[in-house]
């Protein structure tokens, strides 16, 4: 209903949608990005161009999948085009701070997330949808607009280069010891 | 959350990737937990919606307006070269028609080798 009235231009009908599903999508876009502040750029960017393409939405799934899939080509496009200037430093430093964030909201940290940090975007967003948000291999796949055999792949060895992060970060703590 | 847990059940994981599955779960459902997300009020997203109606139409003029500038120029210029210098227009239409022609063919021999 509320869609529908979207489509044929009503603003508040936009504006109750984007309200209900915008701590979904800011929330999903930190876990992807782990970067608030780009989180909240991205999710502006992702609404409007949610508005310029509202007519192609055809219910197939649901509208907040709708929406990540729209920001989640976003954010890989944006990527892409900064590829040259982006430092593995810079990454690290992204998710420092939410790192700091969350701890100084007295919010749990684990270690896992520094690992998912650590492992390239395109990695990283298929693992979230699929072992998170339980999306299958063949929505991945049509969201990032790829075959659900290289999601599949993506995702396992995701989850190797995850696992080994990991181990490093038990065996550096062990020796700090 | 849940539908993750019966994707799981419903596929065959590596016993070693188990633990690493359910760590990246309980971190991510922390980031989901936290209230790092502010959500602000209806009429913020009114705005918003209402400035990008407004870019969305700013674009289509101007992209309307480069699309017939640059049509009444090509018309103009075919109809300048058609009426003035005839010779000229009729050489390029011969060049265009011999190019498409070649290429086209040079593109049917490259498709048959190829199988």
């Amino acid at each position: 209903m509320l869609i529908q009235s979207a489509k044929s231009g009503d603003k508040r009908a936009f504006a109750t949608l984007f309200q209900h599903n915008y701590p979904f999508l800011v929330k999903y876009l930190i876990k992807v990005t782990l970067n608030p502040d780009l989180s909240e750029e991205l999710a502006q960017e992702t609404m409007a161009r949610c508005i310029e393409k509202i007519h192609l939405y055809q219910y197939k799934s649901k509208f907040s999948s709708w929406l990540i899939s729209i920001a989640t080509n976003l954010y890989i496009d944006q990527q892409r085009r900064k590829k040259r200037e982006k430092s593995w430093q810079q990454e690290e430093e992204n998710f420092r701070k939410l790192k700091w964030q969350m701890e100084s909201r007295n919010e749990e940290w684990n270690d896992a997330l520094s690992a998912l940090g650590k492992i390239a975007n395109d990695v990283r967003i298929p693992i979230i949808l699929r072992h998170y948000y339980g999306y299958s291999y063949d929505e991945i796949g049509e969201m990032m607009k790829l075959s659900p055999g290289t999601i599949k792949s993506r995702v396992h060895n995701g989850l190797l280069a995850v696992r080994k992060e990991l181990r490093l970060n038990d065996e550096t703590e062990r020796l700090e010891r | 959350m849940t539908k993750q847990r019966d994707l799981r059940d419903n596929e065959q994981i590596d016993e070693g990737l188990f633990e690493v599955i359910k760590e990246i779960e309980l971190g991510l459902e922390s980031v989901e937990k936290s209230d790092l997300v502010y959500t602000p009020n209806i009429e913020w997203f009114e705005n918003l919606v209402v400035e990008e109606k407004k870019n969305i139409r700013k674009k289509l003029i101007f992209d309307v307006t480069l699309f017939t500038l640059v049509a009444m120029l090509v018309l103009s210029t075919i109809l300048f070269a058609l009426y003035s210098i005839p010779v000229v227009f009729f050489t390029i239409q011969g060049l265009v028609t011999i190019f498409i022609a070649v290429y086209f063919t040079i593109q049917h021999v490259k498709q048959v080798k190829e199988t």
